[in-house]
């Protein structure tokens, strides 16, 4: 029955890059997070060399200076911090070091940590003890520790601090994707491929990495806004990066000192870490639906075909 | 193996069997799933494993395939074209998966990745154990989707599983087990979760292509009726052993074991009405349950005291007939 009705419609198109696209258009906090994003970036990209000068310059007569005034020039608009200097500017150039220490390392700990959980779920035995007795360790030293340790035998460094902080959030992706594996490994298209003689790897990359990946996504999303105060953390206690370079993070924890009489000096980047890990957040959970095809058909894009080919 | 061959009678030399199982014991810790089975099956051959649920007949399947995990152990011998397969490697059983033996699986709906198009999941095959290029698999998939019944395949390949009916699905499974032409087919349950409506298709589908190939079948099923469709030869299994053993009809009409005997009489299709069936009183033994007589004994309408004392033997009550009672011959006697 549902194989004449479906005989009748025109040949669909694969779920590809222009129907994704068409599916973004559609989902107005989905497009509004990814331009939020976009816009973030480009400024980070273009904005921080212009004003990397002027976000560390001191004016002590501008101590202090209230935002929302375009008195002293649109650099000053969102207020000056402890020292007189602008926040507009610095938010600019934190949002470079921002989004590369938080971006590396999310990118480094989910790819290591999700290949290794995978690994360790899906072969289990003695590989799997070993991984997550390591990942437990890991765990029970409070990552600021560790980091803060690591840091003080190395030189502190962006790459240094990326590598320390990536090691610290191994955890998370570990046992989010080992976990998944777990399940999914005893579902019956993976048997029905080790049936079919296909090796461990092709198994791995073709039937689990599909299905674990989207959960990754969507902690690695979360996570961003943590390894921003992480580092933040980090730098206060000095460790991290230290001027002239800043990023979201230091400069909130510089205004923290300062909450009751300036607030504008932890709000503004507050507010920049939250916005950017919420957009990341509603971005992530929407390609993880836009990537379920059984989601995205519910989405609307091939809305007509699911109905006529449910049994 | 040497000894193997010399311990099989002359007669039965002309053909070796595809496969042949013998002592096959599986257990999951003190549980025991299979306790010793012998089976053999002839190139071609079709062979039905009938049991209630827990008897061992899909624990026996994945063993002859390696897919049992740890903590299940195996023990015994799974030769298959000669070949031990127990003990032996996941890599080096890849060789014999596939175009060996392939397996169509219970639980169609999930039998397939629900993130790959079917077309994408059935090519993969083609260029991942055999390298084929994408063009050349691309085409044959289309032929095994018309093959096993799908209309339209082309416009159908870019599917996703979650498009197609439990049926269709199944059907697409069954192309994707017989995609490297395997020798010796495993179907546990295919038909199980389908609807009856459904059901008959997929039977003359599996009976159809094992026929047209000469493949043989092992085709694993709680029912009598749908073994009586496909196979020629049946395999009674109770409490992960073999019970009875012989052609289907001919023990569909003469059971030698009174379990036998009681799932036909528990068959609704076997009686007029409702009230004429006779469910097996009782439940299947405890798997942990270490036996020192008949499995059986305990349900069994004819149960004296020798059966739960002494265990019967394997005994031949007519050619190729053979039953593991103590009463086989009167059974198959009628009396």
């Amino acid at each position: 029955m549902a194989a004449r009705t479906l005989s009748l419609t025109p040949p669909r198109r694969r779920l590809a890059a222009d129907s994704r696209l068409a599916l973004l258009l559609r989902s107005p906090v989905a497009l509004l997070s990814a331009l939020v994003l976009i816009f973030l970036l480009l400024v980070a990209i273009i904005g921080a060399p212009l004003l990397q000068d002027l976000a560390n310059t001191q004016n002590l007569r501008l101590r202090f200076f209230r935002p929302f005034s375009l008195e002293r020039g649109w650099a000053y608009v969102l207020g000056a911090d402890a020292l007189g200097r602008p926040m507009l500017a610095q938010l600019i150039v934190g949002a470079r070091t921002s989004f590369l220490v938080a971006g590396a390392t999310v990118a480094l700990a989910a790819t290591i940590g999700t290949t290794l959980g995978m690994v360790s779920g899906y072969i289990g035995g003695v590989v799997d003890a070993a991984l997550m007795r390591i990942s437990d360790i890991i765990v029970t030293v409070p990552s600021l520790l560790l980091a803060l340790s690591v840091l003080f035998v190395l030189e502190p460094s962006i790459l240094n601090l990326i590598l320390v902080l990536a090691v610290a959030r191994l955890p998370i992706y570990l046992r989010v994707s080992r976990a998944q594996t777990l399940e999914i490994r005893e579902r019956v298209f993976v048997e029905a491929s080790r049936a079919l003689g296909k090796g461990t790897s092709s198994i791995l990359w073709r039937d689990i990495r599909p299905l674990v990946v989207p959960t990754v996504m969507t902690v690695a999303m979360l996570e961003i806004a943590s390894v921003m105060l992480a580092a933040a953390g980090l730098s206060f206690l000095g460790v991290g990066l230290q001027r002239p370079d800043v990023d979201w993070g230091t400069i909130v924890s510089e205004g923290r000192e300062y909450l009751t009489r300036a607030w504008w000096a932890t709000v503004f980047p507050g507010l920049a870490i939250l916005v950017t890990a919420l957009a990341a957040n509603l971005l992530s959970n929407w390609m993880r639906a836009s990537g379920d095809p059984l989601q995205a058909a519910a989405m609307g894009v091939t809305a007509s075909r699911e109905e006529a080919a449910r049994p | 193996m040497t000894t193997e061959i010399l311990k099989r009678p002359a007669g039965e030399t002309s053909a070796r069997p595809l496969l042949s199982i013998a002592g096959l014991r599986v257990r999951y810790g003190r549980t025991h799933a299979v306790r010793g089975i012998d089976l053999d099956i002839m190139p071609g051959e079709s062979v039905a494993i009938l049991g209630e649920s827990g008897s061992g007949k899909s624990v026996t399947g994945k063993a002859v395939m390696g897919l049992i995990n740890p903590p299940g152990k195996v023990a015994g011998s799974v030769e298959f074209d000669g070949m031990q397969l127990v003990g032996r490697s996941e890599a080096s059983l890849r060789a014999v998966r596939g175009p060996g033996i392939a397996m169509v699986f219970q639980d169609s709906l999930d039998a397939l990745n629900p993130v790959f198009s079917i077309g994408s999941q059935i090519i993969e095959i083609f260029t991942v154990r055999l390298s084929w290029s994408g063009q050349q698999a691309r085409e044959e998939a289309i032929r095994l989707m018309l093959q096993v019944g799908i209309v339209n395949p082309e416009s159908r390949l870019d599917d996703y599983p979650h498009q197609f009916s439990g049926g269709m699905r199944q059907r697409i499974c069954i192309a994707m087990a017989i995609a490297l032409k395997p020798r010796l087919l495993i179907a546990d349950e295919p038909t199980t979760a389908l609807d009856v409506t459904v059901q008959a298709g997929i039977l003359k589908l599996i009976s159809q292509l094992q026929r047209d190939s000469g493949m043989a079948l092992l085709f694993v099923t709680h029912d009598l009726a749908v073994a009586r469709q496909v196979a020629r030869k049946l395999v009674v299994m109770y409490a992960g052993r073999v019970v009875e053993r012989g052609p289907i009809d001919d023990v569909f009409h003469r059971p030698a074991h009174p379990y036998t005997r009681a799932l036909l009489g528990s068959n609704p299709g076997s009686v007029k009405h409702w009230s004429e069936l006779k469910p097996i009183a009782g439940n299947p033994p405890d798997k942990s349950a270490v036996f020192t007589g008949c499995a059986f004994a305990p349900r069994c309408p004819r149960a004296v005291r020798m059966c739960s004392e002494r265990e019967p033997d394997f005994v031949t009550v007519a050619d190729g007939r053979q039953s593991r009672c103590h009463f086989a011959q009167e059974m198959f006697d009628g009396r």
